[in-house]
């Protein structure tokens, strides 16, 4: 999929002047950031053989609550503890809901969506949260030595800590096996429970994460926002060449995956294409990404 | 199938009398109504035998943890076990190969060297795992159990049904087990698979603290490996017998009859 990248970009830079410029490339990193974090959590839990569903209302969830603690305490640690620990806490039970009420994934995820929607309706009264910090928005909108955007560094730093569980972690292990055959990875002593809440509460940390970045950016905190995230975010996985049942695929080819999206986003807009051949091209993409996995395994 | 040369081999005669290492005692669940008692000794080789659907697999799996029991207490090594799932039969030292190795013993696309480390990794504690441990690990195994592959890389789909059968056990033997339940080990196995294997179980019930459950259908089979036998029927014991003053024919007649009262 890296190839397919590459060649996206040479072709852009054919098609149009502005794509292969240093300020267009980093914005395009910047603009995967949000959707790129989401992702990483999404590839354990589809690794592991599940799928989250929710992660668009628990990435809204999550900000929401976050933002309010802001309003209450204009602390910007305690907006973050409170943005993380509400997305791992819906994360954890979307975890529980399919360990211990034995709910399949999509089913348990699908109910967290709706749920984490309503609570962020709920708790915003519907109203989007203003006045954010500026320390706050450093986190969205800062760079680093004024050239490498703050979320590019958080981006690249949750792949890297993701791409170690999966790797070099006993967990990471357990995740493949998990995925792989869980009838065979529990007579083999494997704690599903814990991997199953784990992942989960993983995905939904970076949820958090993600709400953060985005908020930061667009200064304020939309209880409506993310909607849809969970597509573009399953679609990383996927175009990155992870097997949707599990136990099969890698952690950085969603990072590329999730470049790919944010390329054809950016490439159409360059060229000036109706916004709303993106959803076209990108559901056409994840299509071919996975004729062509389907293919190779085959050869 | 099994050669001359081998039965000269097991030792069965002259073992000593030793203490019982593993036992279960009044064992009940959806499948055993009428309480079932068992013990192994160190160094044991116990056959379970019986006709299909007599209880020989539900029972190694409720002594693993697999299914749940009602009521019955585990010992080993003269300590009650608290065995409510298979993990904690596996952090106790019991080692399960089951029947169907492709569905429930195998990670089928993940690599020979994961499968064959998965139980170790089990037992291990902490957050990381070292790289460099498990190459030896696999290396140890391949060379010891003699695994055909072509690295330790390939996918475990990829092999043979005697070696993927080979990684199942040597998954349980590198996580050094101490009761080892194999059901119906060598079914589908070329005869030379066959001989390694049981070669594996004879040099692992000699280490101090071991024994083996085995459970097979194969009357042969189990004539010749086992130092005791039980035969089951109708998720009962209905018999249990020396291998060395029974035949072939008796133990037929145990796994047809119908369970009578004991």
């Amino acid at each position: 999929m890296l190839l397919i990248l590459i060649l996206m970009w040479l072709l852009l830079s054919l098609l149009s002047p502005y794509f292969f410029t240093a300020s267009n490339l980093w914005e395009i990193t910047l603009q995967t950031a949000v959707i790129g974090i989401i992702a990483a959590g999404q590839t354990l839990v589809i690794l592991s053989g599940g799928i989250d569903l929710s992660v668009g209302s628990v990435f809204a969830c999550a900000g929401i609550a976050g933002g309010l603690v802001f309003q209450a305490t204009g602390n910007l640690w305690l907006t973050l503890a409170a943005t993380l620990l509400t997305g791992a806490a819906l994360g954890s039970l979307n975890g529980l809901f399919v360990s211990q009420l034995r709910v399949p994934p999509f089913i348990a995820t699908l109910g967290m969506l709706g749920m984490a929607r309503g609570l962020a309706l709920i708790l915003s009264r519907g109203i989007p949260i203003f006045g954010l910090s500026k320390e706050y928005l450093w986190i969205g909108q800062g760079k680093l030595f004024d050239l490498v955007p703050i979320p590019t560094l958080i981006l690249l730093g949750v792949f890297a800590l993701v791409y170690f569980i999966a790797r070099y972690t006993r967990f990471g292990r357990f995740i493949y096996a998990a995925g792989s055959n869980a009838e065979a990875a529990k007579l083999s002593g494997i704690d599903l429970a814990r991997v199953l809440i784990g992942t989960f509460a993983l995905s939904g940390l970076l949820c958090g994460v993600a709400a953060v970045i985005e908020a930061a950016r667009l200064a304020t905190i939309q209880p409506a926002g993310g909607n849809g995230y969970e597509l573009l975010a399953i679609g990383a996985v996927v175009i990155g060449g992870t097997s949707l049942f599990g136990g099969e695929g890698n952690v950085i080819a969603t990072l590329i995956g999730a470049l790919i999206e944010t390329t054809i986003r950016n490439g159409l807009n360059l060229l000036g294409v109706n916004a709303f051949w993106q959803y076209v091209v990108n559901g056409a993409v994840i299509i071919a990404a996975v004729a062509v996995d389907q293919w190779r395994r085959r050869l | 199938m099994i050669g001359a040369s081998r039965a000269t081999e097991l030792r069965r005669g002259a073992l000593p009398e030793k203490e019982i290492l593993f036992s279960a005692h009044h064992l009940r669940n959806k499948h055993f109504r009428v309480p079932l008692d068992l013990a192994v000794r160190e160094h044991e080789i116990l056959c379970i035998t019986g006709l299909v659907g007599s209880g020989k697999t539900e029972l190694t799996r409720v002594i693993f943890g697999a299914d749940k029991k009602i009521a019955g207490e585990i010992r080993f090594a003269g300590q009650i076990l608290s065995l409510r799932q298979p993990r904690d039969a596996v952090h106790l030292g019991l080692g399960y190969v089951p029947e169907d190795r492709d569905s429930k013993g195998l990670c089928l696309n993940l690599a020979v060297r994961e499968n064959l480390g998965l139980a170790t990794l089990v037992k291990l504690k902490g957050w990381l795992f070292d790289r460099g441990a498990e190459h030896k690990l696999v290396q140890r195994a391949v060379s010891s159990m003699r695994i055909r592959m072509r690295g330790p890389d390939e996918p475990v789909k990829y092999l043979s049904g005697g070696n993927k059968q080979k990684v199942v056990l040597g998954k349980w033997l590198a996580a050094e087990c101490k009761l080892l339940l194999l059901d119906e080990p060598t079914i589908g196995i070329d005869v030379g698979a066959r001989q390694d294997i049981y070669r594996l179980i004879e040099q692992f019930r000699e280490e101090p603290e071991h024994a083996v459950i085995l459970i097979s259908s194969d009357i042969d089979e189990v004539l010749e490996i086992a130092d005791r036998i039980l035969v089951l029927a109708d998720y009962r014991v209905v018999a249990e017998l020396d291998p060395a003053q029974t035949d072939k024919h008796q133990i037929l007649e145990y796994c047809t009859r119908r369970a009578a009262a004991n």
